[in-house]
């Protein structure tokens, strides 16, 4: 998103140290703008990748007091177990109606974005949610059943190798019973085989149409695809013949996920998909031929490409220059599909530091950087409750089915496989807008997120005047000089509400507040 | 893009341009008629100045089954493909010798006999895949053949004949994003008194707002933009909000929001288009329950008790609303076994406003008998987009051209659902505060067309199915048509015109 502003008006910071942090996490801390002026950008972008050697103890120790957050990294069948020992009424509400798991993953996600410090980590798992789109959106059983394989997708799949390779997250996602679910790999048959997962995956994951793969292919894909399944929750098994695949004779288990191979419905023979053939003549060659296939996509300079143009748009601008996309992809074909070093590349491309200002904060995004800026926690006195045996279990937030819902950027909650989309003129409307607003104003009086520690902002200066603490918490939130008009205007405001002098020892808290709601109301606050 | 860049743009395009208007100038209509920018027609003879109707698209998310509100009075079929969920003639308030009501539908029994109320026969989409994702988006974009669907056709409306006003396109409920996704701005209300912003501690919302116009003023880039839009909106809005109603609406969510949609008209604010979305889903795969009550019922009350209360509500502005229902799809014949049905293809949809050629069933039932069916579903016999072209050009002042810009790759067919705004004066106790806020556009009356030969209906008598591919002209209206063949990546589509050309990315083939 290209700006133009006025003298006067705030200007995003020129600072490197700056622009790289407002890009690589969901916003800079002063803590953390230290720290990499200490240690450098590069070295700081090294531990960074290297994320499981980053320190996470107050995240964890936040996490620890809340029992279901164990879940998201255990099997999900542990859920079940949990509510018949809890006795959770109604039993049935943890995969349908109230949707616990769900519920808790995007939870667990909106905390972690929020206050782990292996912050390129978090934004490489959402990144990859959204390029491998999978969401369930309803009550029906098939939302049922994927809501049933979330947590392992996001586990196994995403999390797995959000910062690993890109064949080896491909790989997982093709075989992975919640990619299965989603894309209808269960309404597949021999004869009809569903096209929904190969279209996407030529469409959307690897070569994109650019690539000119045609119908053919596609079909030749949905063939090879054909007799993958998914294993079903043992009270589910009953349910099986709405999908109409009773009497199926030879399942073979397909690790490592709860997928199996239906034998019957799988095509065998030989398959071209573009400038790939294999043969399958038995079930064990099924998924040796489904890796093959990946990795001749992955090695496509069109898949190359379309992971660069979108890492350009996350990190870079909305519309990537051509050149950034052949240099980007030439990293990413000759690192055969390393994120970490396509991601050095990114940063270190000269686009990257041509590009101040340019990135629109997507309303999920622009909601984690406040809450980051005030450095609040959720407040759980405000979550609904499951009521177990022994224990109470928060499980509905208005942090997600509230806030972020409104601003229609939930976690995880992108109905179509194409991911939320990573370009301002998706996300520019009147009504997610006014909701941005008043969720700032939420914020700074503390609601579904505490109350901000103001003292932990920065560090009160009894003496000072309104002037002095307009500057220092805008310091401390955006990161760049104050513009003269916009100071006038939050000035203007505070005398228009407090007088010309007003009483700071009284006052002082609200004041603060104030100036911090009408600080990130600022247009420079809504870029990254 | 304007006319200046289509020229720049295309070397054909001025040729063709300056023909069509030509022949639309001269021969049809004796006058010059000169085609803006945007599309709509402006003309010096042969055409009136008309304050066009408002669209309202409600939305039945989830699959409306019009098997059970439309019902087809053929007892032996209807019996043997819905079981359980079998309405007998007896229980139905009769439209015709065919069809008859269901009864929790009876509120709009009054629009029906007022003629303000038609029933279409048997519409959809020219896609037939029974998935939500697919269709919902699909059905909002309206951009069959076209690989960039991030604008919906609602939008594409108002870059076509918006009046410009902030509040010109407004949505309630969460399709907005898909219907009226795209350049042009619009607002989303989710709720009028939801649509304002908040003070904090003493600092007062108007305080806040000015904050906002003053500091974004600065900048220029499209949130800023939009947000001095939105700070505009606000007012209009509220005066919207601050219209009183004393009719009773069912107390439901769609009750609310057909509410809404009845201030924001009657606020005279420049309202044109509007995007409502029903509250509730009609996605019953299982207990649909009972003639008396259960989740079809009380679907079915809701519907027609908003829409009913609305046409009160609006009192004389009725005269110029088109609302018509739009869902992803109709539900499969035959019931299956958990008093539900399955995801299907053709269904009917409901059109009501001042300008309708109502108290009857327009369009073509394809039948219920086996063979007559495709894949055990209704077969649509009118595709969903004719509708929509007619309220359009009929009620809405869009040119036949602006049609094109607005369903890429299609020709509408011709159903005389609507009346020619010409022919529905604007009532002179019409509110002259809310004509000025929706404009006027000129309106130019295109013939109908001439009843169709022998050869030509039996090629539209009962069918051959629709094909998959975007529809294929059925009428003409007298100027000389010809067809092009134009792929893509294998794909490919037919698009039919006096001056035919192939959307962008396509190539003709010859």
């Amino acid at each position: 998103m290209e700006s133009t502003w006025l003298a006067g008006a705030t200007a995003p910071s020129r600072d490197p140290v700056i622009h790289a942090l407002k890009r690589f996490t969901y916003g800079p801390t002063p803590e953390l703008v230290d720290e990499v002026r200490r240690i450098g950008v590069d070295a700081w972008f090294e531990n960074q990748l290297n994320y499981s050697s980053v320190p996470d103890q107050k995240l964890d120790e936040f996490l620890a007091k809340w029992k279901m957050f164990d879940f998201v990294h255990k099997d999900v069948n542990l859920y079940w177990k949990l509510a018949e020992d809890e006795s959770l009424q109604p039993l049935s509400s943890l995969f349908s109606s109230d949707r616990m798991s769900i519920k808790i993953l995007h939870l667990y996600t909106v905390i972690s974005q929020a206050h782990s410090n292996r912050q390129i980590y978090e934004m490489m798992v959402e990144f990859w949610h959204d390029h491998f789109n999978i969401t369930s959106v309803g009550e029906g059983l098939k939302d049922e059943l994927l809501d049933w394989h979330t947590n392992d997708w996001n586990k196994n799949v995403i999390r797995a190798h959000a910062l690993g390779n890109f064949e080896d997250m491909l790989n997982a996602s093709a075989i992975h019973p919640a990619m299965i679910v989603y894309l209808d790999g269960e309404l597949s048959a021999k004869q009809i085989p569903n096209e929904n997962y190969s279209r996407e995956l030529l469409e959307l994951h690897t070569v994109t149409p650019k690539s000119g793969y045609t119908q053919d292919d596609v079909i030749s894909a949905s063939k090879l695809f054909s007799g993958l399944r998914v294993k079903w929750p043992t009270r589910y098994y009953a349910r099986r013949k709405d999908f109409n695949i009773v009497g199926e004779k030879t399942l073979i288990d397909v690790p490592p996920f709860q997928t199996m191979l239906h034998v019957e419905r799988q095509n065998f023979g030989t398959f071209k998909i573009m400038g790939w053939e294999g043969s399958v003549n038995s079930a064990s060659q099924v998924l040796p031929a489904i890796k093959s296939l990946n990795s001749y996509l992955v090695s496509h300079p069109q898949t190359a490409k379309t992971i660069a143009l979108k890492l350009g748009r996350r990190f870079v601008r909305d519309e990537p220059s051509d050149k950034f996309i052949n240099d980007i992809a030439s990293v990413f074909t000759s690192s055969k599909g390393d994120i970490q070093s396509t991601l050095r590349a990114v940063l270190r491309h000269p686009d990257f530091s041509k590009s101040v200002g340019t990135k629109f904060k997507r309303p999920g995004e622009d909601y984690i950087s406040v809450a980051r800026a005030l450095k609040v926690w959720p407040n759980f006195s405000n979550l609904g409750v499951l009521k177990g045996r022994t224990q109470d279990f928060p499980v509905e937030s208005r942090i997600v089915s509230g806030e972020l819902t409104q601003l229609g950027h939930a976690p995880l909650s992108w109905p179509f496989p194409d991911g939320y989309a990573d370009v301002a003129s998706a996300w520019v409307n009147s009504n997610a807008q006014l909701v941005r607003w008043n969720i700032y104003s939420n914020f700074v009086r503390g609601t579904t997120w505490n109350q901000p520690a103001w003292q932990e902002i920065y560090t009160p200066d009894a003496s000072e005047s309104v002037d002095s603490l307009i500057d220092r918490i805008s310091q401390s939130l955006l990161f760049s000089e104050l513009g003269r008009s916009d100071r006038t205007a939050i000035s203007n405001a505070i005398a228009k509400t407090y007088g010309i002098s007003p009483d700071l020892q009284r006052l002082r808290r609200e004041i603060i507040a104030l100036i911090a709601r009408l600080v990130i109301q600022l247009p420079v606050w809504s870029l990254r | 893009m304007n006319t200046e860049e289509a020229i720049a743009r295309c070397p054909e395009g001025r040729e063709g341009f300056t023909r069509r208007q030509f022949l639309q100038g001269l021969t049809l209509f004796g006058g010059i008629t000169i085609l803006s920018a945007n599309g709509v027609r402006y003309s010096f003879a042969a055409s009136t100045t008309e304050v066009p109707d408002v669209v309202i698209i409600l939305v039945l998310r989830g699959g409306f089954d019009s098997l059970s509100a439309v019902v087809p009075t053929d007892e032996n079929l209807m019996r043997k493909a819905r079981g359980q969920i079998f309405i007998p003639n007896s229980s139905l308030i009769p439209l015709d010798r065919d069809f008859g009501l269901h009864p929790a539908l009876k509120r709009l029994m009054p629009l029906w006999e007022a003629k303000e109320l038609a029933i279409i026969n048997t519409v959809g989409a020219p896609t037939h895949s029974r998935s939500h994702f697919d269709e919902i988006s699909d059905v909002a974009y309206a951009a069959y053949g076209e690989k960039n669907k991030r604008s919906g056709w609602m939008s594409r409306f108002l870059d076509v004949a918006g009046t410009g006003s902030v509040v010109q396109a407004v949505g309630l409920g969460s399709t907005t994003k898909q219907l009226l996704g795209g350049k042009q701005s619009s607002v989303s209300v989710n709720g009028l008194d939801n649509f304002k912003l908040e003070g904090i501690f003493g600092y007062r919302p108007e305080d806040i707002s000015g904050f906002i116009d003053e500091t974004h003023g600065r900048w220029s880039n499209p949130w800023a933009d939009q947000a001095k839009s939105t700070i505009r909106a606000l007012d209009l809005i509220a005066r919207a909000g601050a219209q009183r109603s004393t009719v009773k609406y069912p107390g439901s969510g769609t009750g609310d929001r057909l509410k809404d949609v009845a201030a924001l008209l009657k606020a005279g604010i420049g309202v044109r288009a509007v995007d409502v979305e029903f509250a509730g889903d009609w996605d019953m795969h299982a207990n649909m329950g009972t003639l008396e009550n259960g989740w079809l019922t009380n679907s079915l009350s809701d519907l027609a008790g908003s829409i009913s209360a609305l046409r009160e509500d609006l009192g004389i502005l009725w005269s110029r609303v088109t609302l018509v229902t739009v869902t992803e799809f109709g539900r499969r014949v035959d019931v299956n076994q958990s008093n539900g049905t399955e995801h299907g293809w053709g269904g009917s949809m409901f059109i009501a406003g001042g300008g309708i050629n109502g108290g009857k069933i327009h369009g073509r039932f394809p039948g219920l008998d086996e063979k007559q069916l495709k894949d055990g579903d209704l077969v649509v016999t009118t595709d969903y987009r004719s509708v929509l072209s007619e309220i359009l050009t009929r009620r809405a002042g869009v040119s036949a051209e602006g049609v094109e810009k607005i369903f890429p790759n299609f020709r509408p067919e011709v159903l005389s659902v609507l009346k020619h705004l010409s022919d529905t004066p604007l009532p002179t106790s019409f509110p002259k505060s809310v004509a000025a806020g929706i404009g006027t556009v000129m309106y130019e009356k295109m013939p109908d067309p001439s009843p169709p030969s022998p050869s030509q209906s039996a090629s539209s008598t009962p069918s051959p199915t629709p094909s998959s591919t975007p529809a294929e002209v059925k009428k003409t209206t007298g100027r000389v048509r010809k067809t092009i063949t134009c792929v893509k990546n294998e794909k490919t589509i037919k698009v039919t015109g006096t001056n035919p050309k192939c959307p962008r990315g396509y190539k003709i083939k010859e």
